[in-house]
């Protein structure tokens, strides 16, 4: 019986995301792939400037060079697979340009949270947390709203909290930038409650 | 407005054609940079967002898109063909 119920929380705990499984980006590193993607540098990055980023991208996984991605091109995650499976509308197998550039529309879509046609620093910031913290989208529009922002976050923060302390340290927080930190920082003691974070970005995204 | 002599109009016209080469030149060096800045910040992209997919961003949002329930068949074909003449354009422009 013992056995039974070891082996059983056993498997329960491989199919628990893990706090420490975020392999999340430096601040630095998010920056500059913002950076690299706003071509015109005005500081936003428009639906054409993520096109034009999305055939690069395309184009450089396509390893055969026959305009189609196969799982074999993309890295093997199951995030991955399950998407590679809802992007290949046809079930061939493989997505075309056309399958890809539909899914990256609907990422751009989702994060473009204030609906400006165009993604802030704040915002992509956001994208790759929420990658990997994830999203549900209650309404089923392909937004996030800022009622399932809310609930993101908070889920985000106990990801994001290694300790269990009830509190995000800089060291905890290393993808976001300085300005949003010190921005959700409101009472200044170098750490950020749950409420400070949710507070913080949708503070800075205009949402409050 | 003074009419033209016709030795000016002469010496005009390939001066304006010139100028036209020019700017066109312009503005294809202009786009060519563009261009090999995307495919150059490839690695850099990546390194913030390995997934090319979205992770779960990307999972959620094509789960629940509306786009192919909304769009009728035609719009959408029309759809997959631009992407797919905009990237064999944009995958040419590489190669030049």
């Amino acid at each position: 019986m013992k056995t039974r119920i070891l082996a059983a929380l056993g498997a329960l705990l491989l199919f628990l995301p893990a706090a420490s499984a975020l392999t999340l980006p430096s601040a630095g590193e998010i920056k500059a792939a913002f950076d690299a993607i706003d071509s015109n540098h005005d500081g936003m990055i428009s639906l054409d400037e993520w096109e034009k980023a999305s055939f690069a991208l395309f184009h450089a996984a396509d390893k055969n060079n026959d305009n189609y991605l196969d799982p074999s091109e993309l890295a093997g995650t199951n995030i991955t697979q399950d998407t590679f499976a809802l992007a290949d509308e046809n079930h061939d197998g493989r997505l075309s340009v056309a399958e890809f550039m539909r899914l990256r529309r609907a990422i751009f879509t989702a994060a473009d949270i204030d609906r400006g046609d165009s993604l802030s620093f704040v915002e992509f910031e956001l994208l790759t947390l929420l990658a990997q913290t994830g999203w549900t989208d209650r309404n089923h529009n392909g937004r996030i709203e800022p009622s399932e922002l809310k609930a993101a976050l908070v889920q985000a923060f106990g990801q994001l909290d290694l300790d269990h302390d009830g509190f995000l340290t800089p060291a905890e927080t290393a993808y976001m930038s300085a300005e949003q930190f010190k921005l959700c920082d409101g009472n200044k003691d170098g750490k950020l409650t749950q409420d400070e974070f949710v507070h913080g970005y949708l503070l800075a995204l205009g949402a409050l | 407005m003074l009419p033209m002599k016709s030795s000016t109009r002469l010496l005009a016209l390939p001066l304006l054609a010139a100028a036209a080469t020019l700017l066109s030149a312009c503005q294809s060096a202009s786009f060519d940079r563009t261009e090999t800045l995307a495919l150059a910040s490839v690695p850099t992209v990546m390194q913030a967002n390995p997934d090319l997919l979205g992770g779960l961003v990307g999972r959620e949002a094509l789960g629940s898109s509306p786009a192919p329930r909304n769009l009728g068949n035609d719009t959408q074909l029309q759809r997959a063909e631009l992407d797919q003449r905009a990237y064999l354009i944009w995958k040419h422009s590489q190669k030049s």
